[in-house]
């Protein structure tokens, strides 16, 4: 449709809730959350069909990295949508604000635009896998806990398959198909559900009759290991709170009004 | 020394602390004012709200509020000063070995004084370290691996540059290793506050104690799995204590990992003073109690022999102090009341500590 509308000289206006919509599932990798929900978007800007997303992180020195990293996956989501001529991104209040914005403008790699800082190795996409792996990993430690409290035992949970796993995300409940019995698990439904997807993202879980919990390499779980198992698992969500608790209340300390949801973990779990 | 609620007496030591001076004059750049400020938002984040100071008490305070928060108003019975140099971005350095030793001076007998050495400066560097040792003495150092100093963002623990300041330390008596390990601040690119370089540091020397401070958060895992395997490995608590206030089911969950995988004999209480003060930390700590399904899942507990250790006597340890000889040592009272008449001629101006209109809810 935008290119007729080019072509016949007039187009149609893009409003801010497209640009929202866009960018809605543009996470923040460490803390595993979508940057519109942590409030990390400070605004949008729209002349004509020009956008431009400003954004903002919880401290001065939060690793430019990370920022390069949402800054391109900002832009990337603006260019995809129909009728947007030119995509911008600014990051606001950080020690690298320039080279950050200036490098992923200008379609930089992140370790050209910080040449002679960056080691050219540097792999974005790598710390992006690193990032899904935690996230899959906290997610399933969750969903282990909760059937933990349901009364399941090791065996019961070691034998279930991808199939048993039936989730409504809008109603946020989960239903598991034990082999004696159904667990119905209320606010259970988007954890499981985010668990599934970062789960098809590392391209696990693909078969119905899949085990249900996999490491994040795909390997079982041992019979007789889960505790060991869920001892591993717990640290790495402990370090995913960290952050987020930590850069949740930096941010909400720095910009004392921001919008920023309440994006804590805990209360789901434990 | 904290007297809890049942009067029993708890030898305490803050194995870590600053004294430092981010005042405006002594900021050197943009990075300078960053740095300060973001320590600020991670005081106001997590102190009670009667606990937080104004930006310009917090940007540098005097030896004698030190002090008093310490000694007077604190429990604290010895303080260990670790310095950060950041001179890149402070004019005289943020809290150097140099700065540090001023209250060192003032209090000879209530700081254990630690230097630092950076493995990038070569010769220069152990001429330093040495210098240090001449001068004061000192038993341990903190070590800050993502510090910039010109085009470099960081160097590591297990570097053969490193290995030659430990064999120096080894030589000078330098026995503890602070090493700053904490959230993700500063690093350009691949993380400078990883822990895995620990390890082969700590199995190459055997005879210096690694004390990992922040316990290597938010790399808790990592940390455990290699404090495990080295026994010359310890964890600092700072930053992850706090949370003892504003998620205290956070906090069970942390401090049962660490004592399910390293024990009770190898974490260190510290505040990071000016980051958080004693006084509320070692109330609290006191106090804690872990949940029932933690300690069952665990199998831990955090009993009142647990956290004598936390408090002071894992430090005593490490620094070669007799608790119990440094009390009867420790003109208690006179030192509190010099303090105290210190604190009140010179700074009266910082009693008035009324939290500032700091908007802490969401």
């Amino acid at each position: 449709m935008s290119s007729q509308n080019r072509a016949a000289g007039h187009s149609v206006p893009i409003t801010e809730a497209q640009v929202y919509e866009a960018i809605a599932d543009v996470l923040d990798p460490e803390l595993d959350e979508p940057l519109v929900k942590l409030g990390f978007i400070d605004r949008v800007e729209i002349e004509e069909q020009d956008v431009t997303v400003i954004f903002k992180l919880p401290t001065f020195w939060c690793a430019p990295n990370f920022a390069y990293l949402m800054a391109s996956d900002l832009r990337s989501r603006l260019r995809a949508l129909p009728g947007v001529r030119s995509a911008h991104v600014v990051l606001l209040d950080h020690c690298a604000e320039q080279e950050v914005t200036e490098g992923v403008n200008n379609d930089q790699p992140f370790a050209e635009a910080f040449a002679g800082e960056a080691p050219l190795d540097e792999d974005l996409e790598e710390l992006r896998l690193t990032f899904l792996r935690k996230g899959f990993l906290m997610r399933q430690d969750t969903l282990l806990r909760r059937l933990l409290r349901a009364g399941l035992d090791e065996e019961a949970i070691l034998a279930l398959r991808r199939r048993d796993l039936v989730v409504d995300e809008g109603a946020d409940v989960a239903l598991v198909h034990a082999p004696e019995r159904v667990v119905y698990l209320e606010r259970a439904g988007r954890n499981a559900a985010v668990y599934l997807r970062k789960a098809e993202r590392l391209g696990l879980l693909q078969a119905e009759d899949a085990p249900l919990i996999v490491d994040d390499k795909g390997l079982a779980v041992p019979a007789g290991r889960l505790r060991d198992y869920l001892r591993r698992s717990r640290a790495v969500r402990l370090n995913i709170i960290f952050n987020t608790s930590m850069c949740t209340g930096l941010f909400r300390t720095r910009y004392a009004n921001a919008g920023v949801d309440e994006a804590y973990r805990e209360g789901e779990v434990v | 020394m904290y007297r809890t609620p049942d009067g029993k007496e708890v030898f305490v030591i803050d194995g870590h602390c600053h004294f430092w001076d981010a005042s405006p004059a002594n900021q050197r750049n943009k990075y300078g004012r960053g740095w300060i400020d973001c320590f600020y938002d991670y005081h106001r984040n997590l102190s009670p709200a009667e606990y937080v100071w104004p930006l310009d008490k917090y940007e540098k305070y005097s030896a004698e509020t030190m002090a008093y928060d310490f000694f007077v108003k604190g429990y604290v019975d010895m303080a260990i000063l670790q310095p950060t140099y950041l001179k890149e971005f402070y004019i005289n350095g943020f809290n150097t070995t140099e700065q540090d030793s001023v209250i060192k001076n003032m209090f000879q007998d209530r700081f254990i004084l630690n230097g630092a050495f950076d493995p990038r400066e070569g010769e220069q560097g152990l001429d330093y370290l040495r210098s240090l040792k001449d001068r004061y003495d000192i038993k341990g150092v903190k070590l800050y691996t993502a510090e910039w100093r010109g085009s470099s963002k960081g160097w590591k623990l297990d570097d053969p540059e490193t290995y030659r300041f430990y064999e120096e330390c080894l030589k000078l008596g330098i026995t503890n290793i602070h090493v700053h390990k904490g959230p993700t601040i500063f690093p350009l690119t691949r993380d400078a506050f990883d822990v895995s370089d620990v390890d082969d540091a700590a199995t190459e020397f055997p005879d210096l104690n690694f004390i990992i401070e922040h316990v290597g958060l938010p790399r808790l895992d990592d940390f455990c799995w290699i404090a495990t395997q080295e026994k010359n490995v310890y964890g600092g608590l700072p930053v992850a204590l706090p949370f003892i206030h504003s998620r205290p089911r956070y906090f069970a969950e942390i401090m049962a990992n660490l004592l399910y995988w390293i024990g009770p004999d190898r974490i260190l209480f510290g505040s990071d003073y000016a980051l958080w003060e004693p006084k509320w930390l070692i109330e609290k700590f006191w106090a804690f109690q872990f949940p029932e399904d933690i300690k069952a899942e665990f199998g831990v507990d955090l009993t009142e022999e647990t956290k004598r250790k936390i408090l002071g006597l894992n430090a005593a340890r490490l620094y070669g102090i007799d608790p119990n000889q440094k009390l009867s040592a420790l003109p208690a009272e006179e030192l509190r009341q010099k303090a105290d008449e210190r604190y009140l001629a010179t700074a009266k101006e910082a009693e008035n500590m009324a939290p500032t209109s700091v908007d802490m809810k969401a």
